[in-house]
């Protein structure tokens, strides 16, 4: 069932008046998900400003995590395609850093320069697989935090003391040889994944990369995140000055990770009505005691206790065109759908929903500009 | 609708025209008078004022992965302090495309183009152009340092891949012209070079700086865009790189170039300091090179951010950030940087910067030759445009600048002793007649029947900065856009575009190429008209017959 206002059947239209009448009852609404592509993104990000809505992304968490490391410090980042061509030497930081299927694309081609590993915290299976020139180096000591290692390893590349006694001899030599061995690229990369690290220790992947350039080439490769994480972020960017988590108190648009936490703002009773967008992965909200909420889903997207209104929208890059982000170019692309399944899906796509929801709720004719 | 200005003076130079008369429009475009008796639907009486073509602005980062870098690495710089008004959503959010659009075009301003546009990232530029309401725009595809140029140099495929290539990409990103930023710099730096000069050479690919640009402008003239090759140069912001800046100039062998923000180069060795004037030396080798066009990238006091393709440059620069954080990426091609930079009035080397930029304006032969810019955001803001013209057209309001800044810089730059004040005519020549002239834009910049209804209107005050900082009146093709400076209603213009031919074998070529060095191919930097989201985003010029 495509369409359904409290669990039950329901035409479209109905739902789309249910959906303005929800949203707008809400003094302190949330537009939550986020997982669409940019035309999804930019509409979401008008209705937001008309209901003055917070709004974030469902990667949250690890995303701000580097995007306050990129505020606070800045970075030297290169694109996967260009850091696959030329990295001759990759730092592996933290466990999820070596996903498979991402650095696959990234570092898997042909004509690729021969690649030292030195691993921090990733598995020594998925080290072993990127290296092709040597065994890893995975640097390892317990008790020691991935952070906490990789404090001390941007202090020893810096030529600064470490605290032998917590380290070890041990951990201390294969600390020296790792620094070594970063030293030695002529282009290095440093690979994480936020998602499984604090904020210290972005700060220290990312400082350690860029400190590294004071003698030879050193790039971030950080992972861009699900569900088009990356491309909300430009977009909100673009659109408001600001990325997710973002605002807009006194219609003004403001840029604040705490107060627009919109997980946060649900689990604290804030939000008072909800708008979730996971057009690219069926996922439902993960919160315990949602708030009155219309749901704008990927089909077959499974609930435990239905929302306000559901309505299923087409798979951007399956069944609609859209433009989302690559993370191998690390860009926008359009990604064109199959063209008979283009004509053969009935669902609407994120943007003319919440196009639909917005002409309601302002009562203008013609879409909003 | 047909549309009367009455009785405004009329200066548009590209026909030598100033007098009080009439401007009349219709469906979006200028009109010559109607027959008498023929009634207008409206009337604006703009007696008294200044009526211009809408202004165009070649040079300005507005748009593209660099600027939304800014945005994310400075969000202290930019917070709000107003909701915008009705029906202007996102109008007041400072740096954002929308703002951006709202403040150009209550200057009077109707055409901007970003001038550094990754080929990889033009989809992304296209769609942050399309929220940039009332302008029109345009954008320049960035070569030089991207590996299939140089493979296909390297390989010595000749002269006419290399256009076809050019021709490709200029076609299928969308663009208007082509920029090279730093010939090879960024491709030796990712080889860990860190100076890289007019005849330093990529140690991987043998190819010199000087060779990569002269194939670029080659290709440029080949394909017959009518913007020639825009040259962001080698040892920007170096004391002495005015004999770069010379040398090159003198390297277009009479092929058309145009240099982009000269004020960062117009420097010499001279003084205690090792950094003085050298505004002079250009003006000599510009009246020398008719073939040669320049802008200036006027430097303002203030906080500001400097955003390149540059990423040799910006990384050279990393340690006068401030505040201390800054960004520098490899990609595909050029990359890129982002460094803020705070220009102090009391700091000699920024205040010489100052004077070097408006003594090359005021030095300037030939205003059609000398363009309009502070390379936004670079030297500083847009929005500092109306005190760079009041700077430019009142000696007392230099006067009272230079009075404020350090002596040591006043001495090392002729500014002091230039009494030469822009007339009104100059103004418009080269924000308006002279852009268009210079993009290849026959449709505007212009104020002759046939052309777009782009038209501003000025009050001609003293106080050049208030006259220029709000239009008193701004049509976009025939709309009324802006009234007392301030914006009435959003309208999306288009982005402006060429089309060279090329041979479409090229196509295999590049997409082999691509897929051997990335796993990728021309989709890359391909941008359908159907992702953009706004109708008919693009119109096409036509290239040189």
């Amino acid at each position: 069932m495509s369409v359904r206002i409290d669990g039950e059947a329901a035409s479209f239209e109905d739902a789309v008046e249910r959906a303005a009448a929800v949203l707008s009852a809400g003094r302190a609404p949330v537009v939550a998900g986020l997982g669409t592509d940019i035309a999804g993104v930019r509409a979401a990000l008008k209705l937001a400003e008309h209901l003055r809505a917070a709004v974030g992304h469902r990667s949250a968490p690890a995303l701000s995590r580097d995007l306050a490391v990129l505020s606070e410090t800045g970075l030297v980042f290169a694109t996967p395609t260009e850091a696959g061509r030329r990295a001759d030497t990759v730092l592996l930081v933290g466990d999820l850093a070596a996903r498979a299927g991402w650095l696959a694309g990234v570092f898997g081609r042909d004509g690729a320069p021969a690649r030292t590993v030195v691993s921090l915290g990733a598995s020594a299976k998925a080290a072993a697989a990127m290296a092709t020139e040597g065994a890893p180096l995975s640097l390892a000591v317990t008790g020691l935090a991935v952070r906490d290692m990789l404090l001390a390893l941007k202090a020893r590349v810096g030529g600064r003391p470490v605290d032998e006694k917590r380290l070890g001899r041990t951990g201390l030599r294969d600390l020296d040889k790792a620094a070594k061995a970063l030293a030695a690229a002529k282009y290095g990369v440093v690979v994480w994944d936020a998602a499984d690290l604090d904020g210290l220790a972005v700060e220290a992947a990312a400082g350690l990369g860029r400190d590294l350039n004071a003698a030879t080439r050193y790039a971030a490769v950080p992972f861009p995140g699900d569900d088009n994480a990356a491309g909300a972020v430009l977009a909100c960017a673009w659109t408001t000055g600001f990325p997710p988590p973002l605002g807009f108190p006194g219609g003004i648009a403001t840029h604040d990770p705490w107060r627009f936490d919109v997980d946060r703002m649900v689990a604290a009773g804030e939000a008072d009505a909800a708008l979730w967008i996971s057009a690219l992965t069926p996922a439902a909200p993960a919160w315990t005691e949602a708030p009155p909420t219309v749901a704008l889903v990927a089909a077959g997207t499974r609930f435990a206790s239905p929302p306000a209104v559901v309505i299923e929208v087409r798979r951007p890059d399956r069944t609609v065109d859209a433009v989302l982000h690559d993370a191998r170019t690390n860009t926008l692309t359009p990604v064109a759908a199959p063209r008979g399944k283009a004509a053969a899906d009935a669902l609407p796509t994120v943007a003319a929903v919440i196009e639909a929801i917005h002409l309601r709720l302002s009562g203008k004719d013609g879409a909003p500009c | 609708m047909l549309i009367r200005l009455k009785g405004g003076r009329v200066i548009d130079p590209a026909h030598d025209r100033d007098e009080i008369d009439d401007v009349w429009m219709q469906d979006g475009r200028i009109v010559a008078r109607p027959p008498r008796g023929t009634e207008p639907d409206a009337v604006h009486d703009v007696s008294g004022k200044i009526v211009m073509a809408g202004g165009i602005d070649i040079h300005s980062h507005v748009a593209g992965g660099n600027v939304t870098l800014s945005r994310l690495l400075l969000p202290e710089l930019h917070e709000g302090t107003e909701a915008p008004p009705e029906g202007q959503p996102f109008g007041t959010a400072r740096w954002s495309s929308y703002e951006t659009g709202r403040l150009y075009a209550r200057m009077g301003f109707t055409t901007v183009v970003e001038p550094a546009v990754a080929p990889s990232q033009a989809l992304q530029a296209h769609l942050e152009l399309a929220d940039l309401p009332i302008l029109d725009k345009a954008t320049l595809s960035v070569l030089g340092n991207d590996e299939v140029l140089l493979g296909l140099m390297r390989d010595k495929t000749g002269r006419d891949a290399i256009a076809d290539y050019v021709g490709l990409v200029v076609a299928k990103s969308r663009a208007i012209g082509v920029k090279c930023i730093n010939a090879g710099g960024s491709a030796a730096f990712k080889e860990n070079a860190r100076t890289f000069g007019l005849d330093d050479v990529i140690p991987s690919y043998g190819l010199s700086s000087r060779q990569i640009f002269k194939a670029l402008q080659q290709a440029v003239v080949d394909l017959r865009i009518r913007h020639p090759l825009h040259l962001h140069c080698n040892n920007l912001g170096v004391a002495g790189a005015i004999e770069t800046l010379t040398e090159t100039i003198e390297a277009a062998d009479g092929l058309p170039l145009h240099l982009a923000h000269v004020q960062f180069y117009a420097y010499g060795s001279e003084g205690k300091r090792g950094f003085s004037s050298g505004a002079q030396q250009l003006i000599r080798a510009l009246n020398l090179n008719p073939n040669v066009t320049v802008d200036v990238g006027q430097v303002m006091f203030g906080q500001t951010v400097t955003i390149s393709s540059d990423s040799l440059r910006q990384y050279s620069a990393h340690a006068l950030a401030s505040p201390n954080k800054w960004i520098v990426w490899d990609g595909e091609g050029n990359g890129g940087g982002i460094v803020p930079f705070h220009y102090k009035a009391s700091n000699v080397i920024n205040a010489l910067q100052w004077a070097i930029g408006l003594e090359i304006f005021l030095s300037a032969h030939d205003p059609w030759q000398v363009f309009f810019t502070t390379d936004h955001p670079n030297g500083a803001p847009f929005t500092t445009y109306p005190k760079i013209l009041h700077l430019l057209m009142d000696r007392d309001e230099r006067a009272r600048y230079i009075a404020g800044l350090p002596k040591a810089a006043m001495a090392l730059s002729a500014l002091p002793s230039i009494t030469r004040e822009f007339t009104l005519q100059e103004v418009a020549i080269m924000t308006r007649a002279a852009p268009a002239r210079l993009l290849g834009l026959t449709d505007r910049g212009h104020l002759s029947p046939g052309s777009i209804a782009d038209v501003s209107v000025y009050t001609d005050t003293a106080d050049r900065t208030a006259m220029f900082e709000r239009a008193a009146l701004v049509f976009k093709d025939g709309n009324l856009v802006v009234r007392d400076g301030e914006v009435t209603e959003y309208r999306f213009g288009r982005a402006e575009t060429v089309e060279p031919g090329f041979d479409k074998a090229i196509v295999r070529t590049v997409d082999g190429r691509l897929g051997d060095l990335y796993g990728t191919d021309t989709r890359q930097f391909t941008v359908p008209a159907g992702a953009i989201g706004r109708d008919e985003p693009f119109r096409v010029h036509p290239c040189r017959s």
